[in-house]
């Protein structure tokens, strides 16, 4: 399983890719903006992207917008991961089409089940 | 002849008689001076002359000053100066006067009728002496030659006198009989003429037998007959009833113990010489009856004998039926009076008390005695005096009503304050003879009013000066008042406001205006609640609202308390907004923390050395206090801002229980603490996720301050509206000063008791704030090194029996 990491935090990505990667065995890239996952969606076609909610310039609602604006991305489902978990902020980001949201602190050894769970896989 | 004469040697006129003012009336009386001659007067001088055989015969009558002749014979005067007179001595005595030669008298020598004409030379002269004896004038016989008569011609003389005096006393009794005829037929005129003009009164004269024989217009009008009928016919017995008769008849009979029949009963006063006066009963023709005032007497016939009975009687039922009319009304007055809740008083026009009512004593504390004459005045206060007496003088000048108010000071030194209505009291020439009035006891009526003043002011300046928006609105949602700080909320003037739907100041954003009100009504009944309000400039603000009812006499009002949150609105939005990004800030970098040390611990990244280990662990315990106290804090500034979602239902208390204990469990088994919990069927009304939570912080609390091997019982049982649920502990329990803390933020026991739980002390608070949020109230019972009882109270469902 590929999964594309969308987190303008270095350190976050590294945590996430391990917990994705060494505990989940996926197989995981990552890029830390926006406008870079646009591009790495649809060079590398994931099966799934991890998506940081507060991004500087093109936050994460911004893109998905603009992934699923696009035919060849527009069917890759989409996690949130953000650190706001106030219930009705959780509620708009679903409506927006994510298939779920993953709130910050996660845990590192249950993070790639609680995606596999989310994706219905 | 002169009437005036020096006296003179041989002339002494006579002095008047002792009687000679009688005398003179006794004269007057018989209307006899200046008449013209008599024939029986002229013959008796014609026999005297013609007996005594002189030329000169007179028959004088003796005035104040002069000496009238009635009949004369040889003298050509009608009259001779009294002074002159010889006759004058005649009248001094009782028989004849002679002088047989007046040369020879002293008194007359020089007499001028002897020295002159007719030269007097004999005087003989008789007094005319009335009944009486009042010598009224004379008969006399005069020659001018000296002479003497003889015993035959004296005795003539005498008798000629006498005869003289007789026809004079006829002529008296002539004249008193002609005078008396002539009034007679007056008072017969007269009395025709009252009888006639008494059409008021009843005149009706009887025979002595009782036939009507006299019957005025009076009498017809009172009693339907005609004169003609009547008058010599008729008995007066028509006129009465026979029963009044009778009873009338039988007193008389007890008092003079013979047997009355009939008319005896109206007459026999009378005839006893006096005189009847009574009330009677008599009988109009038609039927019809009236009362009477009438008196009976007896007419004489002047030989000692009753000629007829007059009656006279007057209508008096008018007057009785008045008198009835006024005993009625003052026995009315009195009754009122007597039971008037207002004081009543009465005084002549120079203040003199002459009556007051019962009330009046009750409110001046005098007895009658003592308010009566000017004992009254003693109750004004001495301040009110000069007032009282002004007005009442300025009544009398004006003749006007007055009214005024003015205290009384009662003998135990209360004051009476009273309001007094006066009225002047005129006679018919409107002269004020005194004054009536009232005056009620206003005391407790200008207590309260002033009470109702006072407490008017005071709401006012609470309404003007309160910092809160206060409009009233009636049941119709127009607005009936508004403060200035409402004014000032929505930028209207209260005229502005006033008379105008409540709807005016709601935006039209909320759609169906009067819903949103009808929808406000009953939530803010004694709640705060939120709402969005129109300013005049347009602008949408919310505001807290609080509503409350209050009766008026034109119906229920209600009243809304206002407060503008629009600043505390932005307020706590800036502060959320500042929370939530903190927040997020801390949460970043702690995602990477714990990230990092969750995968060292899991041993992802190879094996620890046990050193290493437990120093992964310290700092992931801390990590995790750490996001427990982030979450807290967003937690009690959700709820602080009374916004947290609540999503209030029917829910299961057993379920919550139930829930509470799966969440604990592990922490309950690693402390070594039994839960017991009761089972319940209670249902609540409650946010059951909430409330799942504020029993997991009780118990998290509890097991965290038990020892090892304790229970912790949880337990909830209802408690009318409301259902208690209680965690008790066996732990140290907590001091009396810190149970009310321990619910503030940020508040532990003891500092060293944050170290066991990743808590900041926020738990409690929260809870409470939950638990306050759904009109329930949390508490602690404690007994320190026994335990602590935590309880909470929401709202029950009542189950349908």
């Amino acid at each position: 399983m590929k999964v594309l990491l969308v987190d303008d935090e270095e350190d976050v990505r590294e945590i996430a890719r391990l917990s994705l990667g060494r505990v989940g065995g996926m197989d995981v890239c990552e890029v830390a903006s926006g406008r870079e996952a646009l591009a790495a969606a649809a060079r590398e076609k994931p099966d799934f992207i991890l998506l940081d909610m507060m991004m500087p310039e093109m936050d994460g609602p911004a893109t998905l917008h603009a992934l699923h604006a696009n035919p060849e991305t527009t069917a890759i489902p989409v996690v949130f991961l953000t650190a706001k978990a106030l219930p009705s902020e959780i509620e708009r980001l679903r409506q927006l089409g994510a298939v779920g949201i993953i709130t910050k602190p996660f845990d590192p050894m249950t993070l790639a089940g609680e995606v596999r769970r989310l994706l219905g896989k | 002849m002169t009437a005036s004469q020096e006296p003179r040697p041989g002339h002494a006129p006579a002095p008047h008689p002792p009687d000679e003012a009688e005398r003179l009336r006794a004269l007057q009386s018989l209307s006899i001076l200046d008449t013209p001659p008599e024939e029986g007067y002229d013959e008796l001088i014609a026999l005297a002359s013609f007996i005594c055989g002189v030329p000169i015969a007179f028959i004088g009558l003796m005035d104040h000053d002069r000496l009238w002749f009635k009949a004369r014979r040889g003298l050509a005067a009608a009259e001779s100066p009294r002074d002159l007179a010889f006759c004058g001595y005649t009248i001094l005595q009782s028989d004849i006067f002679v002088v047989a030669d007046t040369n020879a008298d002293p008194r007359f020598a020089g007499n001028p009728f002897v020295t002159g004409e007719p030269h007097i030379r004999f005087y003989a002269g008789v007094p005319l002496r009335t009944p009486a004896g009042h010598n009224v004038g004379t008969l006399c016989v005069v020659d001018t030659k000296p002479r003497q008569l003889s015993t035959q011609q004296r005795e003539a003389l005498i008798i000629l006198a006498r005869q003289a005096a007789a026809l004079l006393e006829m002529r008296r009794l002539l004249s008193d009989l002609r005078r008396s005829a002539a009034a007679e037929r007056q008072t017969a005129t007269r009395l025709a003429a009252i009888y006639d003009a008494a059409t008021e009164v009843a005149i009706i004269a009887m025979a002595p037998d009782g036939i009507v024989t006299t019957f005025n217009s009076g009498a017809e009008q009172m009693l339907g007959y005609s004169t003609p009928s009547l008058v010599d016919r008729e008995s007066a017995l028509i006129f009465f009833d026979p029963k009044d008769l009778q009873e009338r008849n039988d007193a008389l009979s007890s008092v003079f113990g013979r047997t009355f029949h009939g008319l005896d009963a109206i007459l026999e006063y009378a005839r006893q010489g006096t005189y009847d006066h009574r009330e009677w009963t008599l009988r109009h023709r038609d039927g019809h009856t009236c009362v009477v005032d009438m008196v009976v007497t007896a007419m004489h016939d002047g030989r000692g004998g009753i000629s007829g009975f007059v009656a006279v009687a007057k209508d008096v039922t008018d007057q009785k039926r008045a008198e009835e009319a006024r005993r009625e009304s003052e026995e009315w007055f009195a009754m009122l009076s007597e039971a008037s809740p207002v004081g009543i008083f009465r005084t002549d026009v120079h203040g003199q008390c002459q009556y007051t009512n019962p009330r009046w004593q009750e409110i001046t504390g005098l007895t009658l005695e003592q308010s009566l004459g000017t004992g009254w005045t003693n109750a004004i206060h001495h301040d009110d005096r000069e007032d009282v007496f002004a007005r009442r003088n300025e009544s009398i000048r004006r003749g006007e009503d007055y009214e005024m108010e003015f205290r009384f000071v009662r003998p135990d030194g209360e004051l009476a304050l009273v309001r007094s209505r006066t009225h002047p009291v005129m006679d018919a020439r409107n002269q004020i003879t005194g004054f009536v009035g009232i005056v009620e006891d206003i005391t407790v009526a200008r207590q309260a009013e002033e009470k109702v003043r006072a407490s008017e002011q005071r709401v006012r300046a609470i309404l003007e000066n309160m910092l809160g928006g206060l409009i009233t609105i009636d049941p119709n949602s127009v607005i009936t008042s508004v403060n200035p700080a409402a004014e000032r909320m929505f930028g209207y003037t209260a005229e502005e406001l006033v008379g105008r739907s409540l709807a005016t100041l709601v935006p039209d954003s909320v759609g169906d205006k009067n819903a949103y009100l009808q929808a406000a009504r009953p939530k803010s009944l004694g709640h705060i609640t939120e709402w969005q309000g129109q300013r005049k400039n347009g602008e949408v603000f919310p505001f807290g609202l609080s509503m409350f009812a209050f009766p008026t006499p034109r119906g229920v009002e209600l009243a809304g308390d206002l407060r503008d949150l629009s600043e505390t609105r932005a307020a706590e939005q800036a502060k959320k907004e500042f929370i939530s990004t903190v927040s997020h800030e801390l949460r970043t970098p702690l995602t990477s923390i714990r990230g990092s040390l969750r995968l060292l611990s899991s041993g992802v990244m190879g094996p620890l050395d046990p050193e290493v280990r437990r120093m992964v662990d310290i700092a992931e315990r801390n990590s995790t206090r750490l996001l427990a106290l982030i979450s807290d804090i967003l937690d009690v500034e959700r709820l602080e801002g009374a916004r947290m979602a609540m999503q209030i239902g029917d829910a299961s208390l057993d379920s919550i229980f139930r829930r509470a204990a799966e969440s604990v469990a592990a922490f309950a088994q690693q402390e070594k603490v039994e839960i017991r919990m009761a089972p319940t069927t209670e249902l609540v009304r409650a946010d059951e996720f909430r409330l799942t939570q504020v029993l997991l912080n009780l118990l998290s609390n509890a097991i965290k301050f038990s020892p090892a091997g304790a229970v912790v019982d949880v337990e909830a049982r209802a408690k009318e509206a409301f259902v208690e649920v209680r965690v008790t502990d066996r732990g140290r329990g907590i001091p009396p000063d810190g149970r009310q803390a321990i619910f503030e933020r940020f508040q532990q026991i003891d500092a060293s008791d944050s170290k066991t739980r990743g808590g900041a002390g926020l738990g409690l608070a929260i809870s409470k704030a939950i638990v306050e949020q759904h009109g329930g109230s949390i508490g602690v019972d404690s007994e320190e090194g026994r335990g602590s009882s935590f309880w909470f109270l929401v709202p029950r469902v009542l189950k349908k029996q």
